[in-house]
Formats: C-alpha cells, structure tokens, sequence
C-alpha cells in the first residue's frame, strides 16, 4: 500500500501526510469527523454512505457496486464484495488481519438525484487517485446527503415548464400551453402530499395520471382547446424513461434481478398512467 | 418547426433542472436531446427511427460523459426524453376508453415497440462503450 495508510485492529488514526487538502470548510467538518471515529470506521461508514446514496438516487446498480469496491480497494481494505439490489444491499469488508465487517442496508425510498450520482462520482474518482483520505470523503458524502433539492414551488414551476414544451412539441397551441401548464403545475404541487403520506410509487403514477386528465378536462369545459397534446403533454415528464434507460444498462452488465426488477417497475409506471388517464376520461 | 425545436430545447432543459442535473451539464443534454429529436423527426417517427435516434442519442451520451469526466446515465436520462412514445401512450389510453380495442392494442403495440426499439439501441450503444471491470486492484493483488 507503499506506506499510506494501514487499517489494523484497534489502530487509531493513521492519516497520510501526503493527502491533498481540499478546502478550508471541509477540513474543518473531516476534523470533526475525525474527532469523533477512528480510521477504520470512517472508511467503513464512507464506502456504505457512497454505495447507499447512488442506489437511493436510482443509479444503476452496477455503478453503487463498482463505486463500493472501488473505494474499498483505495481506503485499504484487503478484500470487498458486494451484493446490491435497488432495494437494498450486503457489503462485507475484510481488513489486512482477517476481521470481517459485514453491513446490510434497506433502501426504503428511492427519488431520482442526477446531482447525487454525479457527487458520488467525483468522491470515489479522488478517493481512488488519493486526494481524499476516509474522514474527508466522508465528511463530503455527509454534507452531499444534507443538500436539498429545489423548493417545492419552483419544482412546481419547473415541471409546468417541462409539460407546457411537450405539449408544444406535440402540436399544441397557445390555449393548449397555459392549460398544460396548469395541469402540470398541480401534478408536481401534489408530490410532496404524496411523499407525506409515503404512498408507494404506483399508486402516485396513477394518482398523477388521474390529476392530469381531470385538470385537463375540466379547463378545456372552461376554455376549449385540443385535449390530445395537452394530456399527453403533461403526462411525459412522468414517464419512466430513466428507469427504462437503467434497466437496460444493468441488464447489460450482467445484473439480470436488478434490471428486470427497474424494467418491471417502468412498464407497471408507465401502465398506471395511462390507466389513470383512462380513468378520468371514461368519465 | 422552429416551435418544435425549441419547444424540444425547453422541455429536456426543464427535466434536467427537475431531477436536479449539475449545471454545467446542461448546454451538453440540450444539444444532445435536440439531435436526437432531429434525427427521429426526420426518419418519419417509425421503429427504424426510434432505433437509429437511440443509437446516436446513446453514443453522443457515452463520449460526452467521458469527455466531461462524469456519469453517461446523467445525460441518457434527459436526451432520451423526447423520443420517449408519450403521444401514443395517451392515444392507447383514449382508444381503450372509446371501445377501439383493434386500435388501442395497435398504438399501444406501437409504443412499447418504439420504447423496446430504444432499449435496444440503448443496449447496443452501451455494449459497444462497454468497460470491463479488470482494474479493481485488491482482486489482483489477492492473487
């Protein structure tokens, strides 16, 4: 390990003299990190933080594993494996004098952060080139995980923006834009209701599909206009092509009960929004 | 057209922002979204577009992610949106509620033929960029 760091039974701190440091603020929360754990923990609890927020943000499963052994093998451990699931994950970690540390975590909710993936990314990128040691990777992975997203309004805004283009896209007019931009407004305004009430991620694809259409039909009573490109409009940014996109990226890689479980998922979404739109126009 | 194109630009612009892409990601998704979409519009929207749009949008993904030193998965996800069949989605559900079935399975066939023709093209992209995981180091030095 040309003399960077050694993970021993009992040893307290032995840090690098050569670790790169990478900025005031978070020298001072790895120092408080490493106030408080010993080496060995940090570097546990740096490569579980990593492996649990990329399955948490719907990354693929292949990356979370790679992204565990990865950092194992750069923080000093003498053997890793990893089972993960998008549900879930068993990481165990053996040290230079043959202790076993075994770890299995539940993933209860996922929510799709782009910026998360990325963060984790770059983390494990300078953990295996050497310019993080496991205090400061895990100091970062800690403040990355306390990062919020946008408010829920500009959220709200954001996706009325996103299913107003789709329904110009699909050949709407300017009657039909302000009214998807209603309707996409009160689908995205009702998301935090849902994750309030920690509703299952069906039964939101086919509550958002009934809000769409119900919206949609109920402004057209008001305003007329086409209600074709607005419904299907307002009901793309739903869609599930990130979880189609992933299943087949597992899939390829081998990972056959990860990506038949993401593709399940996508085809059951996409299924509930259409039914759900069917719903509201039966009516 | 032009409406279209920017219409197009927005709406993949705006789901970025949503699911929270890095910023200076964004000009990269834009212009991959809008080949993608070029491409499929001018192909007459069939299976062999839904394939070849896949295709370009898959691989234009793959080099970009290396060239900027992130994740291929940030720019699929949002350059794949707008060949996604949202429309024939909508039409499937329509035609089910007006008692069409002969219709309705026809577009809703068609649909999740376009998004398997996507998969597909995805599958292919992503097999020929392929990385095969040889340099994990502690499996070597095990040995």
């Amino acid at each position: 390990m040309d003399g960077y760091l050694k993970v021993e039974k009992g040893s307290e701190v032995s840090l690098s003299d050569n670790a790169v440091a990478v900025g005031a603020v978070l020298s001072d929360k790895a120092s408080e990190v490493k106030a408080t754990l010993s080496y060995k923990d940090a570097a546990v609890e740096a490569v579980v933080l990593a492996t649990l927020t990329i399955l948490e943000s719907s990354g693929e499963t292949y990356r979370a594993e790679d992204t565990a052994l990865r950092m194992a093998c750069a923080l000093g451990f003498d053997k890793a494996e990893i089972l993960a699931f998008p549900t879930g994950f068993v990481l165990t970690l053996t040290l230079k004098n043959g202790e076993i540390i075994s770890t299995t975590k539940r993933i209860a909710e996922r929510s799709l952060r782009l910026d998360r993936i990325n963060e984790v990314n770059s983390v494990s990128r300078a953990v295996v080139s050497k310019e993080l040691d496991a205090f400061k990777a895990l100091a970062r992975l800690k403040e990355l995980r306390e990062s919020k997203s946008l408010g829920n309004i500009k959220k709200a805004f954001i996706f009325a923006i996103c299913a107003a283009s789709f329904t110009l896209m699909f050949g709407g007019g300017v009657k039909e834009f302000f009214i998807s931009f209603a309707a996409g407004f009160a689908v995205q305004t009702s998301m935090p209701v849902y994750s309030y009430l920690k509703a299952p991620s069906l039964i939101v694809s086919l509550f958002s599909g009934v809000l769409a259409a119900g919206i949609t039909m109920a402004l057209i009573g008001l305003f007329g206009g086409n209600r074709e490109p607005i419904i299907a409009g307002s009901i793309m940014p739903m869609l599930p092509g990130v979880a189609m996109t992933n299943a087949v990226r597992d899939t390829m890689r081998g990972d056959l009960i990860s990506g038949t479980a993401r593709g399940t998922d996508a085809f059951l979404n996409a299924l509930l929004i259409a039914v759900g739109v069917s719903l509201v126009l039966a009516i | 057209m032009l409406v279209e194109i920017i219409a197009c630009v927005c709406a993949t612009l705006s789901l970025a922002l949503l699911l929270g892409q890095p910023k200076r990601t964004l000009f990269f998704t834009a212009a991959i979204a809008l080949t993608g979409y070029l491409v499929f519009v001018f192909l007459n929207q069939s299976f062999f577009a839904y394939f070849v749009s896949g295709l370009i949008v898959g691989i234009l993904c793959e080099i970009t992610a290396r060239i900027t030193k992130t994740v291929a998965s940030i720019y699929l996800v949002c350059g794949i949106i707008p060949m996604v069949p949202g429309l024939g989605l909508y039409r499937a559900a329509e035609h089910f509620v007006n008692e069409n079935y002969d219709l309705a399975l026809e577009t809703l066939l068609h649909a999740f033929g376009g998004i398997g023709a996507i998969a597909l093209a995805l599958t292919v992209s992503t097999l020929i960029f392929l990385r095969f995981r040889i340099s994990i180091k502690h499996r070597i030095e095990r040995n």
